[in-house]
């Protein structure tokens, strides 16, 4: 999760990209706990565990999905990754997305 | 003595004569050189310029010309819906093209009846359709069809020395052949399986293929091929024309990847190919660090998916002395379907001396690197049934974190990431 704030930083004012947290949580105070301590700057949703799982194919968090303009998922990075998941890297695939058509 | 009635026959003979050619000849020096032009953008097989340049021509108030015109709008229409399945990686046919390109031969007889290239092309459309196409006409072959089949059978039975001879005497006799892209590759091959060839004679073909047929994979098998040589330079230069001609060609031919997921994932695959060909030529030179920064550009543009690239990451890191990356890389090259055998042959043999250094026994190596690739492999298909590429987004049932509705559709438009967490 660092690494995507440390990337959203350089997104906060560009209104070509957004960030969307959202949380599989099944304890909303738990979640509201979390959140509060981590004053998160991003837009934050919940859905639950079986709902991600059955549209989204979600199996384990976290899992990051890149949408292009069109909405179509470009890019797909799944929990457990072994490459890691710098800040560079996520602005990587956001930029190729920017860039695309 | 003349006979009357004889010489009124002559005179209507004449004019039969004359009437046929004036259909057949008179096209305007002006739509000759556009025809031209949209013929050489067919055979480099910029399909959409092409098109263009005889819609242009077909619009122009000159009746020969425009059934010319016609005739090749078919002839390209043909191709996009019956022979282009699978003709570049990613192509597909469009069946609608078929009716498309019977419309265009029909425009064609209608201005020049007697016009061959339509009434075979509406004959070859007609049988497309699955509708019954009547007799055959009968065409004498073009001259270059022959020869050019003796090449491809010469190479077919590795004769290469006479493929080269006759591979260039076919390129100086018809310098505008559709056939050449395959002569080409032809003399290409027979130049590789001649250790004696020079690598100028190799790089002059290659270049001469490209002109010909500008396809990403003449760039890629180019490259490749002159990197076995040792001509890196030569092979830097293929890498850095590769992605501007890539994109060049799939936006030329953007109907037959259909889906637009298919155009992104050819030219994203383009960009992924010329950034590995890049890294691996700066490897080969010596350059390590601009040869990673090259690979694992490609590594993410692949997705991690291609084999070549893979392999070389491997190889690069093994020359780092970071073998455990290295032989992890390595499984993962070979867990991938593709690749030729002469790299997965050098990749197992590089696992098998790592194994060795770690203490494993030789004796068992074979067995264990199977069970590792199968449950790579059964990990990669679990992985790909539940993937998302490719797919648009459904749409999603948030909520706000006080439980309320959440519409997000003001982010339509954007580029997003949506990350799934949880707090535990």
């Amino acid at each position: 999760m660092p690494h995507i704030e440390k990337a959203f930083e350089k997104y906060v004012n560009d209104d070509k990209v957004a960030f969307v947290l959202v949380s599989i949580d099944d304890d909303p105070e738990r979640l509201a706990r979390y959140v509060a301590e981590r004053k998160f700057k991003m837009t934050l949703a919940r859905m639950t565990f079986e709902q991600a799982e059955a549209l989204m194919g979600v199996k384990d968090v976290p899992t990051g999905f890149y949408v292009d303009r069109t909405g179509v998922v470009r890019y797909e990075t799944r929990g457990g990754e072994t490459h890691g998941d710098s800040a560079d890297r996520v602005a990587w695939h956001i930029e190729e997305l920017k860039g695309s058509k | 003595m003349i006979d009357p009635s004889r010489s009124s026959r002559a005179a209507i003979s004449l004019l039969v004569a004359f009437a046929s050619v004036a259909a057949a000849q008179p096209v305007k020096e002006a739509s000759r050189s556009a025809l031209a032009e949209g013929d050489r953008l067919w055979r480099i097989k910029h399909t959409r310029s092409a098109l263009l340049a005889f819609e242009q021509v077909a619009a122009a108030p000159d009746s020969a010309a425009q059934a010319l015109a016609y005739a090749r709008m078919g002839r390209i229409y043909l191709f996009k819906g019956a022979e282009s399945e699978g003709a570049f990686p990613g192509w597909h046919e469009q069946v609608a093209f078929k009716a498309k390109a019977l419309d265009a031969f029909d425009e064609a007889l209608k201005r020049t009846p007697t016009l061959e290239e339509a009434r075979v092309g509406r004959f070859k459309a007609l049988r497309a359709l699955g509708r019954d196409p009547g007799p055959e006409p009968v065409v004498a072959p073009a001259p270059d069809v022959l020869p050019a089949a003796q090449i491809q059978e010469l190479r077919a039975a590795k004769k290469y020395a006479e493929v080269i001879e006759q591979a260039n005497g076919f390129a100086t006799r018809f310098p505008d052949s559709e056939l050449l892209p395959p002569v080409y590759d032809a003399l290409i091959e027979a130049y590789a399986a001649t250790p004696a060839a020079s690598v100028d004679s190799i790089g002059s073909a290659i270049d001469k293929r490209i002109a010909a047929q500008p396809d990403p994979g003449a760039y890629v098998s180019g490259a490749n091929l002159l990197m076995n040589r040792g001509s890196l330079d030569r092979a830097a230069r293929l890498a850095e024309g590769l992605v501007k001609a890539g994109e060049t060609f799939i936006d030329e031919n953007l109907d037959s990847y259909k889906l637009a997921g298919k155009a992104g994932g050819a030219l994203g695959r383009t960009r992924a190919t010329a950034a590995d060909l890049a890294g691996w030529v700066l490897f080969l030179r010596g350059d390590v660090p601009g040869a990673e920064a090259k690979l694992k550009e490609a590594d993410l543009l692949s997705r991690g998916q291609d084999f070549t690239n893979q392999f070389h990451i491997a190889e690069l890191l093994r020359k780092k002395g970071e073998t455990k990356e290295a032989r992890e890389r390595y499984l993962g090259a070979l867990s991938l379907t593709a690749g030729p055998e002469p790299q997965r042959g050098a990749a197992r043999k590089a696992l098998a001396q790592i194994e060795a250094g770690l203490g494993q026994d030789p004796a068992g190596f074979e067995a264990w690197l199977n069970a590792d690739l199968n449950r790579r492999r059964d990990e990669r298909r679990a992985l790909s049934l539940r993937s998302m590429l490719d797919h648009p987004v459904p749409k999603l049932p948030l909520m706000a974190l006080n439980g309320q509705p959440l519409d997000l559709s003001k982010l339509r438009g954007k580029v997003l990431l949506y990350k799934f967490f949880a707090s535990w």
